[in-house]
């Protein structure tokens, strides 16, 4: 038998009592080892075996079930065996199990409550096993082995221990190890955060064993606020996630590797323009969260590279008290990879992929369906047809252009590259981890005139400085710069060119490079070319350091003292270069171009930004325990501070000389230069935390931060925030240990906090004074004085808002991860929200009112995670799915007295949900004149502006018209109230398929601009109004109606009363998208080992791949394009990516 | 060993007790960047004058060079936005009521503190800039009078109460005779406090320029109570027994700027055309017409109006272009250099007359129109605008598609643009915020042709006739002979003040509105070009009415008071209509 193959195929058939014996007495059962060796032979269990034709297999349930005993067994050998007919009752275990192996081609020993079943090679041995001592008769073999992970990487410093002995070593930095043992031991492989393994030994064997990561295990350290802990024994709702579930798909923003992966954490996707990052994150739709990276509030996390992640934890109830002041909306901890012991292992990785828009709107792309709607719309208006020789505009006679617009400008698919190379081992006293890596992505436009680079670095040493002093320096720089033309950010690009009407050509006369002068504001091919029209470049080096030192006090047991300081530092270098450049229009008469100069006069802006934050903290920590180890104690008392600096400085000139882009080239004339001093937030804290846990069945937590905020007033600026938290492990007590054995883990929690947040204070809201610079004006007609405002009335008491976090939580773990769940249930109440005053005074006052700590919300829901994961020979799989749900409502809401009861239900907030939209019920659309005739009158025209395929509205509230008064409450807004993932993934030899699909719901969204109405400024359309109303001959108002889904079309965005906020605009945007899906394949050791490397993984992978959503959708549903009525729908689309990846370690 | 990492500790704690505690005193204490302290501002005089720079910039002068979408011409028979909806009924400025009661408290706040202050050296630059201060609180309530009618007069600063009862904020309306005649009192005092010394810039208020807003103002309470009807207890509306004060109060207003010889009709041209518009665009000293101005200077604050105004031939390279469209009516207004009927000739007994340049049909009208409109044939930056809306081809009539109009997308749809401001030769790109034309606020044509207004209704009509037919011959039309009637009067103001955004306000105090726009169409003067021809005809064509016709409901010569204003002051009444 291949050896490696014979070490995959080694597969245990782990039992739940054998588990928790190790999971949770490892340690014991290592201290006590000779004493339980002593009585292993002594130790006779009687058992009553009945049944034909048993496996042997069942046999070993039976047994298990009566005794507890677990088998441990190479399923290949068991294939050979027969099925046995056995009837016995009361029977010494050793001899019932005789019978059943008698002539069997196996063999079987007992160790330790286990049963091993070994081949008949050592039968001999075996058989005398049972009158002597082991260890002194059967001779010693020398294991070998090598300990990969479930990726197929070496792991070094895994301990094997052998079972009942004091035996034990430690894995090389190869992965490799040698211990010697007696057939019939076993083998304990064990490493903190991984799943523990025994394996049976039996024979001079070499053993490949994969190490299974803990990802869903209790005895997983997760990392929490200001430390870390067992999972076993969270008391918070805290979720988190491994790397494994971060790499799994390629791209350039963390958060989108982490949508839907933690239960509570909403990640939706606003555009997908390279290096924009402007993903919505939130915890339970509260708002912004606090984001701590290595223990330092750093907001740039979606920039670091997956791969140097070791987890992201959320925090998101009273655990997330001990960070006060920002803990209102949750926290999340992330935390990058360190260095391990061992031969320096080196990592590449690198991916190439392509980059494909979703579904996102397009305008008409031909002359002639566009002159089709704009003859269509003077039809109806009653003017003379513009185009009446519509159907010429076929591009075959330059006179009659026919241009696609958007394929000339938009590229279908882009590429992406990213590679990393990481370098991490280390010895006794220092282990490094180091990194970097580099992203490369290209934008959308034809011209290729945005991309976008970012260089990552990362370096994680950790140093043991003394026997009790150890030293952790973590650096980390990045450079990322963006390149983008001047004219074209995606709001103006696609408000462009989805109105450039396709029957105007690309150059005047035909003839570049005179590019035409038409109805869009700007070529759209002009405004994407840099060369052209100039560039915008943007950079940003951000540079970070994290000094740790921690000393472990001789005098006190599990006393340690520790000291953090970091500086962080942000540098923004922007550069925008406008060029002056001419469109023409092309004068035949006199065979002339004439020129429009557009963007003149040609000018530069430089704009430099510095930001500095320094923090410090000094902790102690304490941890021990007592009598036995029954209590087990944990403490934290914390101080730090931290403060922000900044300047900013701006520079712009105008030129006459286009060729250099420097400022040095521009003229002094008109020049400007400006800048000031930022101020930055300070905050100061001091944090206490204390953990006890009896037995580690019964637990509690309790925790308080005192912290300062420079954004109030002294009197009002220091906050205390305390959180407890209480957790009972119900499968600990002996009812369920003893009686549902299955039950691997069953947990109630309970938690209740004060929680603070400043984070809408503008700051210095308690001073009075005039706010420089505030308009201007210009008294002499020459120089301009700028202006300063009354700042208002100010409020000496303006202080933090609290938000009370009460949580309910159960974990369940059975059958050993056949199955899991949690259930969270959560409300958060805010007092103290700060708003203005001003709407409830009268306004001949006069005053700006300042910011008062005045209103009120609420906010409830619940998650539930549940999660399968098996093995079946060699395949392993798991699915895990989780789902949010969460809604807000105001308690109290500033405003003015309603004038009577109809304006309080139609205005008020008070006491009602957030996210309530108005707008009108629709009937339907107008099928004929008589619909229209009798229906109510539609709007302040009556009807005569109506055709045949117009909206009808419901007349809610029957007073024969429709107006404001017949707006009811018709959907909600634009953020969804539920949010679900599922999780698939399976594993098979090398392969491994990563599937996981993502979902929201309960959400809506309204179009506006050129996503409501054809004809934007009588120019071209969206191409979805080509479905819509009209009459059969275009050209004639007489002929009978077509229907379609949009109403006829009108010049200029349609008609207006059409375009209210109704059911017919107001969609229900539910999504489920196969979010990611990665095919990935290790290479056979044997191959990989030839070329000295310890790994080589390749994959493909596939981000944002389909999505199934409601039919009437034409869009992206994640996108909510226009959903919050501001941006016009001009938002860069999302973006789907497939890349092809190779990951080779050596 | 030991030593060194005992060291070591003890250092990092140093170093961390000093950073947490060491400066533990005024670690958190931050000081702003942007804000000038109160002790500053009143003992700084560059500080006191960024306040007064912003002071200025928030007075209610509707700034459609900035802001088309405030443009009070809109609401008028004057001219529309060819791609907008009209809606006459709805002031834009309708917000007035809350932006109005902050300045005036910021106002009452220097009134109050100024005083005692050290920011002034002398006593005399003190009255100067107090005079200021108390003619923009006037000019403040003459824009919430002549919006509201009656409103609270508010002239100290109010406290929060210290009870916490708001209610002791509320504040009753006072009748609008009363906040007219409290104006009228302020302003009078405020003149006497401003100087006509050095400091006499056009930019800021000064004795003449607050007499001629004080003819402006008193003309306007004048009206109402000689038009208006009494509502609401007086709370809108004056009594018609109070007409003559105000009337003479206008006159001896306007009698004193016209009196000290300190302005002038501008007159510094002998083509009369070039001379109109030159007189919106002169900067100079020479300009002694501009009395008192909003300042642009390019690039420090440009405005977008040739931007906006552009024939659609000549837009910008930023688009727009073709936002003010003067109306049908509003161009056969005005009259002939000899002809006081403006018709224009489109017919002949029903026959369209053909012209052979469409120019030909706006010959000898006013000079005040070729400088203020665009019309079919116009000369305009070295071409001929080409707007017609139909082509005869081949004997075949067919949409025309003129370059510059009309049925293309943001260009005129009433034939028309609107030139009084642009620039005919703009000294950089159109673009945005690349015009610096200044926004004369009053002129002194407009008090001459106050003064005659007033002393038209006092019955000295040969003296208002002296003063109409010097602004008729400085604009080049005939003189009128005869005894002139107020409708001579008001077409004569309609003309020579045309977009100037004085017509919405005209035509509110003589209580003409309902009148003038009562579900009034709007026509567009439709080109006909006949290729084969080579000629002209013209059809008078009326605009979609969903889209354009205008009303205006006796009730709107009124604002609504905002529904808040009245639900956090219950002592405030809601106006007639509402």
């Amino acid at each position: 038998m291949n050896q490696n193959a014979y070490g995959n195929a080694f597969s245990l058939k782990r039992h739940l009592w054998a588990q928790t014996l190790l999971c949770m007495k490892l340690t014991a059962l290592l201290l006590f080892a000779a004493c339980l060796h002593a009585s292993a032979r002594t130790y006779a269990q009687k058992v009553s075996l009945s049944g034909k034709n048993l496996s042997l297999e069942q046999v070993f349930e039976m047994v298990k079930s009566q005794t507890g005993y677990d088998a441990i067994y190479n399923p290949d050998l068991l294939k050979k065996t027969k099925c046995v007919s056995i009837h016995v009752k009361n029977m010494e275990i050793v001899d019932a199990l005789q019978r059943c192996f008698l002539d069997q081609p196996v063999s079987f020993l007992i160790r330790h409550n286990t049963i091993v079943v070994t081949s008949k090679l050592e039968e001999k041995k075996v058989l005398t096993t049972n009158n002597k001592d082991p260890e002194e008769h059967i001779p010693v073999l020398e294991i070998k082995g090598k300990v990969l992970s479930e990726t197929g990487e070496p792991i070094a410093g895994v301990s094997i221990g052998v079972k009942g002995t004091a035996k034990g070593t430690t894995t090389k930095e190869d992965g490799s190890f040698v211990i010697d043992a007696n057939p019939g031991d076993v083998l304990v492989v064990s490493l903190v955060g991984h799943v523990p393994q025994e394996i049976a030994v039996t024979q001079n064997a070499s053993l490949t064993i994969k190490l299974k990561q803990a990802a869903n295990e209790l005895e997983q350290v997760v990392v929490v606020g200001y430390g870390t802990q067992k999972k076993a024994t969270l008391t918070g709702a805290i979720s988190t996630v491994g790397p494994s579930d971060l790499t799994a798909v390629t791209t350039s923003d963390l958060s989108n590797a982490l949508t839907g992966k933690l239960p509570g954490l909403r990640v939706m996707q606003i555009g997908g323009e390279p290096g924009t990052y402007n993903n919505d994150i939130d915890i339970r739709g509260w708002g912004t969260m606090l984001v701590i990276v290595d223990g330092v509030p750093r907001d740039d996390f979606q920039k670091i590279d997956p791969g140097a992640i070791a987890s992201v934890t959320i925090l998101k109830d009273a655990s997330a008290a001990v960070y006060g002041l920002k803990a209102a909306n949750g926290v999340m901890l992330v935390t990058t990879k360190k260095g391990q012991a061992g031969k320096a292992k080196i990592t590449l990785n690198s991916s190439y992929g392509w980059q494909k828009m979703t579904e996102f709107p397009k305008p008409i792309r031909n002359a002639m369906d566009n002159l089709i709607l704009k003859n269509e719309a003077a039809l109806v208006a009653g003017n003379p047809l513009p185009f009446p020789d519509w159907e010429k505009y076929t591009g075959e006679d330059p006179d009659y252009p026919n241009v696609d617009w958007w394929g000339l400008t938009v590229r279908n698919t882009m590429p992406v590259t990213k590679n990393s190379l990481t370098v991490s081992g280390g010895g006794d006293k220092v282990t490094y981890f180091l990194t970097l890596g580099n992203l490369s992505q290209a934008g959308m436009y034809n011209t290729k005139s945005m991309d976008y680079n970012r260089y990552n670095f990362r370096s994680n040493v950790f140093a043991k400085i003394t026997q009790n002093l150890t030293a952790n320096v973590i650096l980390s720089g990045m450079i990322d710069e963006k390149n983008s033309p001047y004219g074209s950010s995606s709001f103006d690009f696609f408000k462009q060119v989805w109105m450039q009407p396709g029957y105007e050509p690309i150059y005047a006369n035909n003839t570049a490079p005179y590019y035409f002068d038409g109805q869009a504001d700007r070529n759209p091919l002009a405004i994407i070319n840099s060369d052209l029209t100039g560039f915008r470049k943007n950079q940003i080096k951000n540079y970070q350091t994290t000094t740790t030192l921690t000393y472990d006090l001789p005098f006190i047991k599990g006393l340690q003292v520790q000291g953090l300081f970091a500086y962080d530092m942000t540098y923004g270098h922007n550069k925008i270069w406008r060029k002056a450049y001419n469109e023409y229009k092309y004068d035949a008469n006199a065979d002339k171009y004439l020129a429009t100069v557009l963007t003149s006069p040609t000018r530069l802006q430089q704009t430099l930004d510095e930001t500095v934050y320094t923090q410090a903290q000094l902790s102690l920590h304490y941890k021990n325990s007592f009598s036995a180890a029954r209590h087990h104690v944990e403490a934290l008392l914390l101080t730090e501070g931290r403060n922000g600096t900044g300047t900013q400085f701006l520079a712009q000139r105008n030129f006459s000389l286009s060729a250099l882009s420097q400022l040095d080239a521009g003229l002094s004339d008109n020049q400007i230069a400006s800048g000031s001093d930022k101020v930055l937030a300070a905050n100061q804290a001091l944090v206490g935390k204390f953990n006890y846990d009896f037995l580690s069945k019964y637990l509690a937590e309790f925790s308080f931060r005192y912290d300062g905020s420079s954004l109030f007033p002294k009197a009002t600026r220091w906050g205390f925030f305390p959180g407890f938290s209480v957790g009972w492990r119900i499968n600990e007590e002996s009812f369920i240990k003893d009686n549902l054995s299955f039950v691997d883990n069953l947990k109630l929690r309970f938690s209740y906090g004060k929680l603070g947040d400043n984070s809408d204070a503008l700051g210095f809201e308690f001073l009075q004074g005039y706010v420089y610079p505030s308009g201007s004006y210009i008294f002499d007609g020459k120089s301009l004085t700028a202006g300063s405002a009354v700042k208002g009335l100010p409020n000496p008491n303006i202080t933090w808002y609290t938000a009370t976090t009460t949580n309910f939580g159960v974990d369940g773990d059975f059958w050993n991860g056949l199955l899991n769940f949690t259930v969270e249930l959560f409300q958060r109440k805010r007092d103290g929200l700060l708003a203005t005053r001003a709407i409830a005074l009268p306004p001949i006052f006069g005053a700006n009112l300042p910011q008062e700590n005045l209103e009120g919300d609420i906010s409830r829901g619940f998650e539930i995670v549940l999660g399968h994961s098996n093995r079946i020979n060699d395949f392993s799989y798991n699915i895990s799915t989780n789902f949010t749900y969460a809604r807000a409502r105001w308690m109290h809401r500033e405003s003015a007295l309603p004038g009577n009861s109809y304006l309080n239900w139609r205005n008020s907030s008070e006491d009602r949900w957030k996210d309530i939209q108005w707008g009108y019920g629709v009937v339907g659309q107008f099928q004929n004149q008589k619909e229209i005739d009798v229906s109510p009158v539609q709007n302040a025209n009556g009807h005569s502006e109506l055709f045949p395929g117009d909206i009808r509205y419901e007349d809610w509230n029957q007073d024969g018209m429709i107006d404001g008064l017949d707006m009811y409450p018709i959907a909600r807004s634009v953020e969804p109230e539920m949010f679900y993932g599922l999780n698939l993934s399976g594993a098979w030899k090398g392969v491994s398929l990563n599937l996981f699909f993502q979902g929201a719901s309960n959400y809506s969204m309204m179009p506006n601009e050129q996503l409501q109405g054809p004809l934007p400024w009588g120019r071209n359309s969206s191409a979805m109004f080509l479905d819509r109303w009209h009459h059969e001959d275009p050209l004639d108002f007489n002929s009978p109606w077509v229907p379609g889904k949009y109403p006829v079309s009108r010049d200029g965005f349609g008609f207006g009363p059409n375009k209210m906020p109704s059911t017919y605009w107001f969609q229900d945007v539910t999504y489920l998208r196969l979010k990611s899906v990665e095919l990935a394949y290790s290479l056979p050791g044997t191959w990989v080992s030839k070329i000295n490397s310890q790994q080589i993984r390749v994959y493909v992978n596939a981000f944002n791949l389909y999505t199934w959503k409601g039919k009437n959708i034409t869009f992206d549903p994640e996108h909510r394009l226009s959903g919050d009525g501001s941006d016009g729908g001009y938002k860069y689309p999302l973006m789907a990516n497939y890349n092809l990846g190779i990951n080779v370690t050596f | 060993m030991n030593k060194i990492y005992k060291g070591v500790l003890i250092l990092v704690i140093t170093a961390s007790c000093a950073i947490l505690h060491g400066c533990k005193k005024n670690y958190l204490d931050k000081a702003p960047t942007n804000i000038l302290t109160e002790d500053v501002l009143f003992s700084d005089r560059a500080a006191f004058n960024t306040h007064m720079a912003y002071l200025y910039a928030q007075l209610p002068f509707s700034n459609f060079f900035v802001d088309m979408g405030t443009y009070l011409s809109y609401k008028t028979d004057e001219l529309v936005n060819c791609t907008q909806d009209q809606n006459p009924s709805v002031d834009p400025n309708n917000d007035w009521w809350v932006q109005g009661y902050k300045l005036i408290r910021d106002l009452n706040t220097l009134i109050e503190k100024l005083p005692t202050s050290t920011v002034f050296p002398g006593q005399q630059e003190m009255t100067q800039v107090l005079g200021e201060i108390k003619f923009m609180r006037a000019i403040s309530y003459y824009n919430l009078a002549a919006r509201y009618g009656g409103v609270p007069i508010i002239t100290k600063v109010a406290q929060l109460p210290k009870s916490g009862n708001v209610s002791e904020l509320y504040a009753p309306r006072d009748s609008e005779s009363d906040v007219f005649k409290f104006i009228e009192a302020e302003m009078t005092e405020a003149i006497g406090m401003m100087s006509t010394a050095s400091s006499f810039t056009e930019y800021r208020f000064n004795k003449w320029s607050g007499l001629a807003f004080k003819s402006r103002t008193m003309l306007y309470a004048a009206s109402v109570a000689k038009y208006g009807e009494m509502q609401l207890n007086g709370t809108v509306g004056i009594p018609k027994s109070e007409a003559e004060h105000f009337w003479t109060s206008a006159r001896d207003a306007a009698k004193e700027v016209i009196e000290s010889g300190t302005y002038a009709a501008y007159n510094e041209n002998s083509d009369k055309v070039l001379n109109y518009h030159n007189l919106f665009f002169d900067k100079s000293g020479t300009n002694r017409e501009r009395v008192f101005v909003i300042s642009y200077v390019w690039p420090l604050k440009g405005h977008n109006f040739d931007r906006n105004a552009a024939p659609f031939s000549h837009r910008g390279g930023v688009g727009y272009g073709g936002r003010f469209c003067p109306i049908f009516d509003m161009v056969e207004s005005y009259e002939y250099v000899n002809d006081r009927n403006g018709a224009l000739k489109l017919n002949n007994g029903g026959t369209p007359i053909e012209y052979a340049d469409p120019a030909d049909l706006f010959k000898d009208k006013d000079p005040r129109m070729f400088a203020s409109v665009l019309f079919p044939g116009s000369p305009w930056k070295g071409t001929t605008l080409k707007i017609y809306a139909k082509i005869i081809e081949g004997g075949v009539e067919k949409d025309g598609h003129g370059a510059d109009g009309i049925t293309q997308p943001e260009a005129t749809s009433t034939g028309f643009y609107l030139s009084k401001w642009q620039d005919p030769a703009p000294p950089r790109p159109i673009d945005n915020n690349s015009s610096d034309a200044d926004r004369i606020c009053i002129r002194y044509a407009e008090v001459m042709l106050n003064y005659a207004e007033a002393e038209l209704e006092l019955n000295n009509e040969p003296e208002a006739r002296k003063y109409v037919n010097m602004i008729r011959r400085r604009a080049g039309i005939e003189e009128l002979s005869s005894a002139i009637s107020m409708d001579d009067y008001r077409q004569e103001r309609k003309i020579e003040l045309a977009f100037e955004e004085n017509r919405y306000w005209d035509l509110k105090r003589w209580r003409v509105y309902d009148k003038v726009l009562n579900n009034k169409d709007t026509y567009a003067l439709w080109p006909v070009y006949n290729k084969d021809k080579e000629v002209y005809t013209f059809e008078k064509h009326m605009l979609p009415p969903g889209k354009f016709t205008r009303n205006f409901t006796a009730n709107l010569y009124y604002n609504r008071v905002p529904d808040a204003v009245i639900q956090t002051n219950p002592l405030v009444v809601q106006n007639p209509g509402y």
